[in-house]
């Protein structure tokens, strides 16, 4: 019998695989771009159409309707679980089971759907609400499954308008809603959605800070607090496609999921292509602690305070300062399944630009 | 603190990326095999960290040995793994089994399970001693720690093991 470290050398040495086994052997880096991006890009939009939310407002408590009020609706400040909804092809009852959920701020909304959401911002009207600055987040999730399709469209078209199955993002709904009691009733593009009141409503606020580029000012790490120049600032920007990029000396790009207290980084990745090779404590901290936030899982909490917003993960905490907003882009849901997606991360996204799912 | 960039300073690596990937990446991924349940997770956390390697960094290779530890690291303590299924596994499935006695197949099958049923440290004290054949004072290189930590690891490991293998392994 064979000594236990030679057992050891034995079993790890064991079945090495060879180049012909591996199922990536070529370089990611130059091929990220063009390939992995859409590709991300594809399963987040295919992924809302079936995640979608939808918002409104309920302005009736216990059945008795109400002009549109300065006070803050019923339906602020929780979270609503989908129970049921009627289309144009009937009704669907006993929907507790499907993972989709609505919940409202006082200012914004997120409907979740799997691990996909849609949010945007609202503002009361006399029956209910009207959104605006419709983005879509999250990682990935099933959108095949056929008993879903119809829900998740019915899901986001009351944040969205519709022509048919197309989804048009760019249009964002205006939605009636009534609370009575725990349940509340959204009404939007001839859809009705029936949900239940599941608690406080959890909702990230990194929605409000969707749509700028932020720009670091300060960071603290294991060293102690740094102010950081505008020259060496670095910025970080949240897009409406649900793509988080920090571009400083290194690039980065990942895709956010929503969380109650601030979101995760799924799929990122960074280009050393222009790699810092300098030794600047201030650029050797900043580039360290923006790894640390674009990390791939990475779980952020997030404050907004006007113009500043705070990420912190573990021991590291950036402060950041609003830009300008991103140049409006355009994009359009037409079905769910396969998907293609243009124009790559590369290509800044512009107005004009679109993001496509085909059925 | 306040500092300034120079104009004209660098911003192009000083690697030679694919030349290093060419060389590298295949045992990178056999380590990192080791370290985590699957070659495909293996082979993202490696493509990972070449994607992020600093251009700067003074000894390359050293540098990606370390960075596919900690990333394999990061990687099991994100998601939940079983890790007693691997030796089962895919892994098997592409083993040529009627090349190996049913016995001595077992017996791998058996000390893989125990490797990957590890504390990760000793698990990573395991690979780097056995797989990679380093001394202590490597290991405590690449994972950041003592010598005498990795002595002391690697010591409850081998305990782990032969009680798990059979005390006439001990």
């Amino acid at each position: 019998m064979p000594d236990l470290e030679t057992r050891i050398r034995d079993a790890l040495g064991a079945d090495e695989i060879g180049w012909d086994d591996l199922r990536q052997p070529t370089l990611r880096a130059s091929s990220r771009s063009h390939r992995r991006w859409p590709a991300m890009l594809a399963t987040a939009a295919a992924v809302a159409v079936v995640a979608t939310v939808a918002a409104v407002i309920a302005t009736t408590r216990n059945g008795t309707s109400n002009a549109p009020a300065a006070t803050q609706p019923a339906y602020a400040g929780y979270a609503w679980k989908l129970s049921g909804l009627t289309d144009g092809q009937g009704s669907i009852a006993g929907l507790g089971s499907v993972p989709a959920q609505i919940a409202f701020s006082d200012t914004a909304v997120s409907g979740t759907f799997d691990n996909a959401s849609i949010f945007g911002h609202y503002s009361q009207t006399a029956d209910g609400y009207a959104l605006t600055d419709i983005g879509l987040a999250g990682t990935s999730g099933e959108i095949a499954r056929s008993g879903d399709l119809r829900v998740g469209h019915a899901f986001a078209s009351v944040f969205v308008h519709t022509n048919g199955r197309d989804l048009d993002p760019s249009r964002p709904a205006s939605v009636a809603a009534r609370v009575t009691g725990d349940r509340l009733v959204l009404q939007a593009n001839g859809i009705t959605l029936r949900l239940s009141r599941t608690g406080p409503s959890g909702l990230s606020p990194i929605i409000d800070a969707v749509g700028y580029t932020w720009r670091v000012t300060a960071l603290q790490d294991r060293q102690g607090e740094l102010s950081v120049p505008q020259r060496l600032g670095a910025q970080i920007g949240f897009d409406r496609t649900g793509v988080v990029s920090a571009n400083g000396l290194h690039r980065s790009q990942g895709r956010f999921a929503l969380t109650s207290g601030g979101y995760v980084v799924a799929d990122s990745a960074t280009s050393a292509a222009n790699g810092y090779v300098g030794h600047n404590p201030v650029i050797v901290r900043e580039i360290r602690a923006l790894d640390a936030v674009m990390e791939r899982n990475a779980m952020l909490s997030a404050t907004i305070n006007g113009k500043t917003l705070t990420l912190r993960r573990d021991g590291t905490a950036l402060t950041l300062h609003r830009g300008e907003p991103e140049p409006r882009y355009r994009f359009t849901i037409t079905g769910a399944g396969s998907a293609s997606v243009e124009p790559t991360p590369n290509t800044p996204i512009t107005e004009g630009n679109s993001v496509s799912v085909s059925p | 603190v306040t500092a300034h960039l120079q104009e004209g300073t660098p911003l192009v690596p000083t690697i030679d990326v694919p030349a290093l990937f060419e060389k590298h990446y295949l045992s990178l991924v056999r380590l990192a095999m080791r370290l985590v349940d699957d070659q495909e997770s293996a082979e993202d956390l490696v493509q990972d960290v070449f994607a992020a390697l600093p251009a700067d960094v003074e000894d390359p290779h050293r540098y990606l040995r370390t960075a596919v530890v900690n990333r394999a690291r990061s990687a099991l303590r994100h998601r939940r793994v079983v890790r007693a299924f691997w030796a089962r596994g895919h892994r098997l499935e592409q083993m040529d089994s009627a090349d190996l006695p049913s016995l001595r197949r077992a017996e791998r099958d058996q000390m893989l399970a125990a490797i990957a049923h590890l504390p990760q440290r000793q698990r990573e004290v395991v690979v780097l001693r056995y797989y990679e054949d380093l001394g202590v004072a490597e290991i405590a290189a690449v994972l950041n720690i003592s010598p005498g930590s990795v002595s002391s690891a690697l010591n409850r490991a081998m305990s782990a093991l032969a009680a798990v293998i059979g005390a006439d392994d001990a």
